[in-house]
């Protein structure tokens, strides 16, 4: 059986004079591959081009044409008589094949079943410099090349691939391709035919590829201009104008009609962008081709509806698929940009053209053309141009070394008044209890805070006493350590998360940001230290949940076979980075609960944006079950504050934050910023969001899926910011400080990432708005710098001097029977932890003065302090006068109502405002047993006319009050036969000692204990003492050892085994 | 999935919230919900300007609304500092009258009233029971009245009283047809905590008519009556607490030998041009106007006024394009007039509660375009009440509706809308004294 391979027909398109005939029909004739046959197809006069192809090659067909319509039309005829080829090898006559072309080519056509095969297409007067591999084109119908030009073959394109363009000069076609799509359009009489063709070809399934081995030389004489077009609709357009006509035509028809309308739109917008450069230019030529190419389109309306109904019917892909084929962004803009940059503007838009001295030296620039022409003069180069070249700044070790050293110095000289100056009571600036009291807070079974309560202390109070112990007991140092250290801290937090996605410079640069996200600024402003904890340790924590939820680029290694708990090498197991990422979480949540919404928002924003972009690498699929894990085992290290949650009932949600007022609330322009006070409020708040925005868009790769989740995370925790601000979520409202915490981890997150994409990932695409982008983010970072150096003034970064809670300290009463102060305000603006009286006000107590460490943290629960909010709010709804004597049981002398943290001192101290209720004024005025002692712009104060103390007494036959005992001790003389009233809660936990017997006790109804103390004669001494199981105590105790076991796991154990066993030198190893 | 839809869907998110917490923005509450209508714990009830020896004496008089009893802790403050208290516990819908001159001797009153729980009203008396006022029941920050005068035969006084435990200051300026003044004496003025006192407005404006007083508390709040003797017609007059644009006066006389004139003062600077709506019967009377210059007074005369038939009781609304203080002076031709204030517009009223005359007019008009329904219910009765529906700016006689109404048993008024309630006592000419109406919450 004979085994003949495929007939191809060669049809050469010869136009005389037509130079390179000869050469083109003896290169064919050279051909290895047995099976081709020759056909000229001529314009004009057909005896000359006869005998000059007898002169070659007797046996090659020749047919004239009267009519020149162009290389298609004669493509078309030249298919149309021939029967039984294959393929077609569509030929200019201007071009040199070598010997193995044609086989090459067929060989690929079968290989990879493509319908078109275009070859290696190099210079004709020099082979070694490369003019086609094969064209890509953009969805606006611009061709481009794959290749630098000018490009030196050195074999790095022999490469078979799939294009989108087979560039015209040589090209096999499958011939039931070429007879189904219709051949050439005969519209296209020059210039566009192969982009055309191809457009349909790929939009009907075919594949278009390169077969770098077969290799052709092509002249380009008539793209060149060496050689005049005479083909019909030609001659009053110039080359430019047939261009850009058919480009549209292509466009036009080649889409979908939706899309087609609306790409056409954009080319529109682009044109004019270019006819206006092109007016500067004084570029008629430009302007008449892009108007000529529109109006022509108009008159080809008709066609164009016949072509797209054509290509319905063949179509296979959809616009996405096609698109998807092509080169992103819109190429002729591109180009103008990158000579804009690289060249200038002259350059650019074609005023300077280059000189033959300047091409030799800039052998890209190719001035006007290059901008936005086509002409393929313009691919002739002498050398290739180098590749753009990374910038070097901040690249070297040095160069960051150098920078995080002034960094420090410009850290060290803005917090320069917070090392040894006066802090003022805002926030949670409270003065610290020394080391020893702060553990017995821990332990205590009564706490002071409200009215009293007997609830397990919060697990702060451990925390703190275990921080403590590193500085020595001065407790006085933690303050300053977090005010100082937080952000610094938070910003190699942030450099950690970036680390392995990013080159070092990007690290830098999101930690940098870090440091100006407003939110950790304005903590500091406003004194608020828990939530500057979660500052420092949200980048740490997001990065172990990025890697335990296997994010891409985070585990660095698999996690290994399981390890038992306390061995070597447990730490690294899956095991150890969970629970490491709950200790993190527990630390956080210790002095800031809402840590663990944010925690929670991140693991959401993970897993929803694996929804939408799933990693294909990653083997985590139960983000549900982690959020359970690490709820429960946190809810497990903090044990005591999650008894106070379990019986605080409705009052549970307060453990994330308390009610704000709406109206205190940052509009949703200033939640987008990432504002909550006066830092970062102005325009160029603005800044790190448009970076961190640009850089979630320029992200590729892995740093794309990394962006993707904290785009998602950052648009959550701002929809449960304001959704939450507003009450639509009922009393659930996590801190909006720690959210927005976890929101600047995200931005400076992006802009870290961003930077990446900078200097990686924009490398790797052609120039575009990608690149006007990274010009934006870099101006953007620099520009948002400056503000953050105008805060280094007051060397304490806003932070007020003074506070109006200690401008209130000469208001304090006579000490006898203790007083109480009553604190009403937002709750950002209470100098200490509070509870919930309606939204927008909180309400917290100090004892015997100013808020000290006893109150620094409080649960949920309030406890007997119940009955001080429902008077409160029975004020506020107009449902007493008589407040002051609501709150005398507690021994409330003085209510302070805070509008401010602190005083605004103009020029001096800028402080947020947040105003009570309006009806908390009007209420209070109301009332006739309150006096108004003090008003200012930030504070009102009332005293009580009808306060008697926290512990009062009342003589037999009278029913008024006293004070009695000491405000520090609670002991001294009373009356025989009185009543001893003690505003201390919870009322069985204490007993009124009256000469070595207890009192008898009871309630009355009230919150408030009521002991009679014995009759008999002269005075006689009492005491109240504390009478309670330390149930506290052992939950404390508890507490601490669960922590110790943990701590200890961590390998520890193990190499504590000789405390057990005596035995030293032994190394444990893993089973 | 591509990153095009996330990135897409997170911008729709963040649109949606963005657009919804935008156009819905929060604004700081200046009252909360269940004010004074849920079981109000205690209660104030404050009364001042009650006239001492050297006029008739007046009283106050206590109205149990609720269906049990109250006890009332009360002092009498007289103008001298001195304070006397009594307790009293009062059954329900009963009520209970007290003359402080019987426990303190003074020129001016005030009485505070404490109570255990809510329900009670008061109103304060003249002896000649020719002018009725309600007590407050809190104090306020600011108060305006007009219509004084120090002409001969005639005295005026702002009695206050400061029912806080603070101490108040305040400043009052005047306003007349001569201009505006801040007199030396009446800046700064201090009261003392739960203390009373009088300012003698003749000490600054001298034999003037038509004298407008602003009243401005700097610090506490503070109780604020004009009490006015216009040739031995005692009045006290209740005030605003701030001037308004609009003011309902419902019945005003046109009685045949009585006077009605309303009053105006504009205390900003910009002139008030005031248009005064005249509702009698079936006549179409076309509106009336003032023009008032900035810080100034002015006054139209309603009866008589060759425009308005004599045809019984006329509602007259007011609407001017700043705001203003009103006040309707109404008496016999020829004779001192009592001044009232316009009836505020409120959800819910009593009437019948110091009368014991009854009443000759009860009307109340609906402020507003939208039809309302009003209910009106005896104290004490166990019957289904009865319903009363007003067209919009439409007005009703109660007492033809109600008829037990005009005996001066205690009604309890109240609708879900607002609507304004005026009242007259029998005189002669009928109409000349206008009392106002006790709050129902």
């Amino acid at each position: 059986m004979e085994n003949r391979a495929p007939a191809v027909v060669a049809v050469v398109v010869t136009t005389p004079p037509g130079p390179g005939l000869e050469a083109t029909l003896a290169s064919l004739v050279a051909q290895d591959y047995s099976e081709l046959s020759v056909l000229v197809v001529a314009h004009g006069e057909p005896t000359e081009v006869s005998e000059r192809v007898a002169s070659v090659d007797p046996g090659v067909f020749v047919k004239s044409l009267e009519e020149n319509r162009g290389f298609g039309a004669a493509c078309n005829e030249g298919a149309r008589l021939v029967e039984g080829a294959a393929f077609f090898l569509f030929c200019h006559d201007d071009v040199r094949l070598h010997p193995d072309v044609v086989s090459r080519l067929v060989e690929a056509a079968y290989r990879t079943n493509a319908g078109i095969v275009t070859p290696k297409i190099v210079d004709y007067d020099d082979e070694m410099v490369l003019v086609h591999v094969g064209q890509t084109a953009d969805r606006f119908g611009v061709v481009r090349d794959r290749i630098e030009r000018g490009e030196v073959d050195h074999g790095q394109q022999d490469l078979e691939r799939d294009v989108f363009v087979a560039p015209g000069g040589v090209t096999l076609v499958r011939a039931d391709l070429f007879g189904a799509l219709r051949g050439f359009d005969p519209a296209l009489s020059l210039l566009g035919e192969d982009l055309d063709l191809c457009w349909r070809a790929q939009s009907a399934g075919a594949r278009i590829v390169v077969a770098p081995l077969a290799v052709v030389a092509h002249r380009e004489s008539i793209a060149k201009g060496e050689r005049a077009s005479a083909a019909l609709g030609t001659r009053h357009a110039s080359r430019a104008a047939l261009r850009r006509r058919h480009q549209l035509l292509v466009v036009a028809s080649g889409w979908h009609r939706r899309n087609a309308l609306w790409i056409l739109a954009q080319l529109a917008v682009l044109d004019l962008a270019e006819t206006l450069v092109a007016l500067a230019g004084a570029d008629t030529e430009r302007v008449g081709a892009i108007a000529h190419s529109w109006g022509w389109l108009l008159v080809q309306r008709r066609r164009v509806r016949a072509r797209r109904r054509e290509l319905e019917r063949q179509r296979v892909l959809t616009d996405a698929e096609l698109a998807r084929l092509q080169v992103a962004g819109a190429s002729r803009a591109r180009e103008f940009v990158v000579r804009l940059v690289r060249e200038g503007f002259d350059r650019a838009r074609g005023i300077v053209p280059p000189s033959p001295a300047a091409s030799l030296e800039d052998d890209h620039s190719v001035g006007f053309a290059a901008a936005f022409s086509e002409l393929e003069e313009f691919d002739e180069f002498i050398e290739p141009a180098p590749p753009p070249r990374p910038s070097r700044m901040l690249s070297s070790f040095r160069s960051q070394a150098l920078v995080v050293a002034l960094a420090a110095i410009v850290w060290a000289i803005g917090a320069r008044n917070l090392v040894a100056g006066h802090l003022p009571i805002v926030g949670r600036l409270a003065p610290l209890d020394s080391w020893w009291s702060t553990w017995r807070h821990f332990f205590a079974s009564w706490s002071s805070a409200g009215v009293g309560t007997g609830a397990p202390a919060p697990p702060g109070f451990g925390v703190l006493a275990l921080a403590g112990t590193f500085v020595l007991g001065r407790m006085g140092v933690l303050a300053r350590v977090a005010l100082v250290f937080a952000i610094p801290v938070g910003a190699i937090g942030m450099g950690r998360l970036l680390r392995d996605k990013v080159s070092n410079r990007a690290r830098l640069i999101g930690a940098l940001a870090y440091a100006a996200v407003p939110t950790g600024l304005n903590m500091v402003a406003q004194g608020r230290l828990d939530v500057l904890v979660v500052v420092a340790g949200l980048p740490f924590v997001l990065r172990r949940v990025f890697e335990v939820m296997d994010v891409p680029g985070f585990r660095r290694r698999p996690y290994g076979p399981p390890v038992p708990f306390g061995h070597r090498g447990w730490r690294t197991s899956e095991a150890g980075q969970r629970l490491m990422l709950v200790m993190a979480c527990t630390l956080m949540c210790a002095f800031a609960p809402a840590a663990l919404v944010a925690v929670g928002l991140v693991i959401v924003g993970v897993a929803l944006a694996r929804w939408f972009e799933p990693d294909a690498a990653s083997g985590f699929a139960h983000p549900w079950r982690l959020l359970g894990f690490v709820a429960f085992n946190v809810a497990v290290l903090l044990l005591p504050l999650s008894v106070d949650v379990a019986v605080a009932g409705s009052r549970a949600p307060a453990v994330f934050g308390l009610a704000r007022g709406p109206w205190n609330v940052p509009g949703f322009s200033y939640l987008l910023r990432g504002v909550d006070g006066t830092f970062g409020a102005s325009w160029w708040g603005w800044l790190l969001v448009g970076a961190a925005a640009l850089g979630a868009v320029l992200c590729r790769g892995e740093r794309r899926a990394v962006a993707s989740k904290l785009v998602v995370v950052a648009t959550l925790t701002l929809a449960l910011a304001a959704l939450s601000g507003h009450h639509w979520l009922g009393s659930f409202e996590p801190d909006l400080d720690v959210l927005l915490a976890l929101y600047g981890v995200c931005l400076a997150s992006l802009v870290g990432l961003g930077v990446g994409a900078l200097e990686t990932d924009l490398r790797a695409v052609g120039f575009g708005w990608r690149q006007g982008a990274a010009v934006l983010i870099v101006s953007v970072l620099v520009v948002a710098v400056v503000p953050f150096l105008a805060a280094m003034g007051s060397g304490r970064f806003d932070l007020p001097t003074s506070s109006v809670a200690e401008s209130l300290g000469s208001l304090a009463p006579s000490r006898a029977g203790g007083y109480r102060v009553l604190w009403l305000g937002d709750p950002s603006v209470l100098p200490t932890p509070g509870w919930t009286v309606v939204p927008g006000l909180a309400l917290a107590t100090s004892t015997n003065g100013l808020p000290g460490g006893a109150t620094a943290f409080v649960g949920p629960d309030a406890g007997a302090t119940d009955a001080l909010i429902g008077a409160v709010q029975a004020a506020l709804r107009g449902q007493t006068v008589d407040l002051g004597a609501l709150l005398a049981p507690a021994g409330i002398s003085t209510i302070v109502v805070l509008d401010a943290s602190a005083p605004e001192v103009a020029g001096v101290q800028r402080v947020p405002r947040r105003p009570v209720p309006r009806a908390l004024t009007r209420a209070l005025a109301r009332q006739g047993d309150l006096s108004l002692e003090l008003t200012t712009s930030s504070a009102q104060v009332y005293a009580n006319s009808l306060f008697h103390g926290v512990v009062a007494e009342s003589t037999p036959g009278s029913t008024t009050l006293r004070p009695v005992f000491s405000a520090r001790r609670f002991a001294g003389p009373l009356e025989p036969g009185g009543t001893v009233v003690a505003g201390l809660a919870p009322a069985d936990a204490f007993a009124l000692v009256v000469d070595g017997r207890a009192a008898v006790r009871t309630t009355q109804g009230e919150w408030t204990p009521f002991y009679a103390v014995p009759a008999g004669a002269g005075r006689v001494r009492g005491a109240l003492v504390v009478e309670r199981f330390p149930l506290n105590g052992l939950l404390a105790l508890v507490t601490l050892g669960i922590w110790a076991i943990v701590a200890l796991g961590f390998g520890w154990i193990q190499r504590a085994e000789w405390l057990f066993t005596g035995r030293v030198g032994r190394r444990a190893r893993p089973r | 999935m591509r990153r095009g839809p996330l990135l897409i869907a997170c911008a729709v998110v963040l649109a949606a919230v963005g657009v919804a917490v935008t156009l819905r923005p929060a604004h700081n509450p200046s009252a909360y919900p269940g004010g004074g209508a849920v079981a109000p714990q205690s209660t104030a009830l404050y009364c001042t300007g009650l006239p001492g020896d050297a006029h008739r004496p007046g009283r106050v008089t206590f109205l149990n609304t609720a269906a049990s009893a109250r006890s009332l802790e009360i002092e009498v403050v007289a103008d001298t500092g001195h304070v006397a208290s009594r307790s009293v516990t009062l059954a329900a819908h009963t009520r209970y009258a007290l003359q402080p001159t019987s426990l303190e001797a003074g020129t001016f009153y005030a009485v505070l009233a404490r109570v255990a729980g809510g329900g009670v009203v008061a109103e304060e008396a003249t002896g000649t029971g020719a002018a009725v006022a309600p007590c407050a029941s809190a104090g306020t920050t600011a108060w305006s009245a007009t219509g004084f005068s120090t002409a001969v035969g005639s005295s005026a006084y702002v009695s206050v009283f400061n029912p806080t435990a603070t101490a108040a200051v305040f400043n009052v300026s005047l306003y007349s047809a001569a201009g505006f003044s801040s007199p030396q004496a009446f800046q700064g003025v201090s009261v003392p905590a739960h203390a009373e006192l009088y300012l003698d407005l003749a000490r600054a404006a001298v034999d003037l008519r038509g004298i407008g007083v602003s009243l401005r508390v700097l610090r506490g709040s503070l109780v604020a009556v004009g009490v006015e003797d216009a040739a031995g017609t005692l009045s006290i007059n209740p005030g605003q607490a701030s001037p308004a644009t609009r003011a309902h006066f419902p019945v005003v006389t046109t009685a045949r030998g009585a006077s009605a004139v309303l009053e105006v003062a504009d205390p900003g600077p910009t002139p008030a041009v005031v248009r005064v709506s005249v509702v009698l019967g079936s006549y179409r009377i076309a509106d009336q106007f003032i023009d008032v210059a900035p810080y100034s007074t002015g006054a139209l005369a309603l009866t008589p006024n060759p425009a308005i038939p004599a045809a019984g009781y006329a509602a007259v609304s007011v609407r001017a394009n700043v705001p203003v203080v009103t006040d309707l002076a109404t008496g016999a031709a020829g004779a001192g007039s009592a001044l009232s204030a316009p009836s505020a517009p409120t959800t819910s009223a009593v009437v019948g509660g110091v009368t014991s005359g009854g009443y000759d007019a009860l009307r109340i008009v609906n402020p507003r375009s939208r039809a309302i329904t009003v209910r009106v219910i005896a104290l004490g009765s166990t019957g289904s009440p009865a319903r009363l529906r007003l067209a919009g700016h439409g007005v009703v006689d109660l007492a033809t509706a109600v008829p037990g109404a005009r005996s001066g048993r205690p009604y309890l008024l109240s609708s879900r809308r607002p609507f304004v309630l005026g009242l007259t006592a029998p005189s002669r000419p009928a109409g000349i004294v206008v009392l106002a109406p006790l709050d129902g919450r």
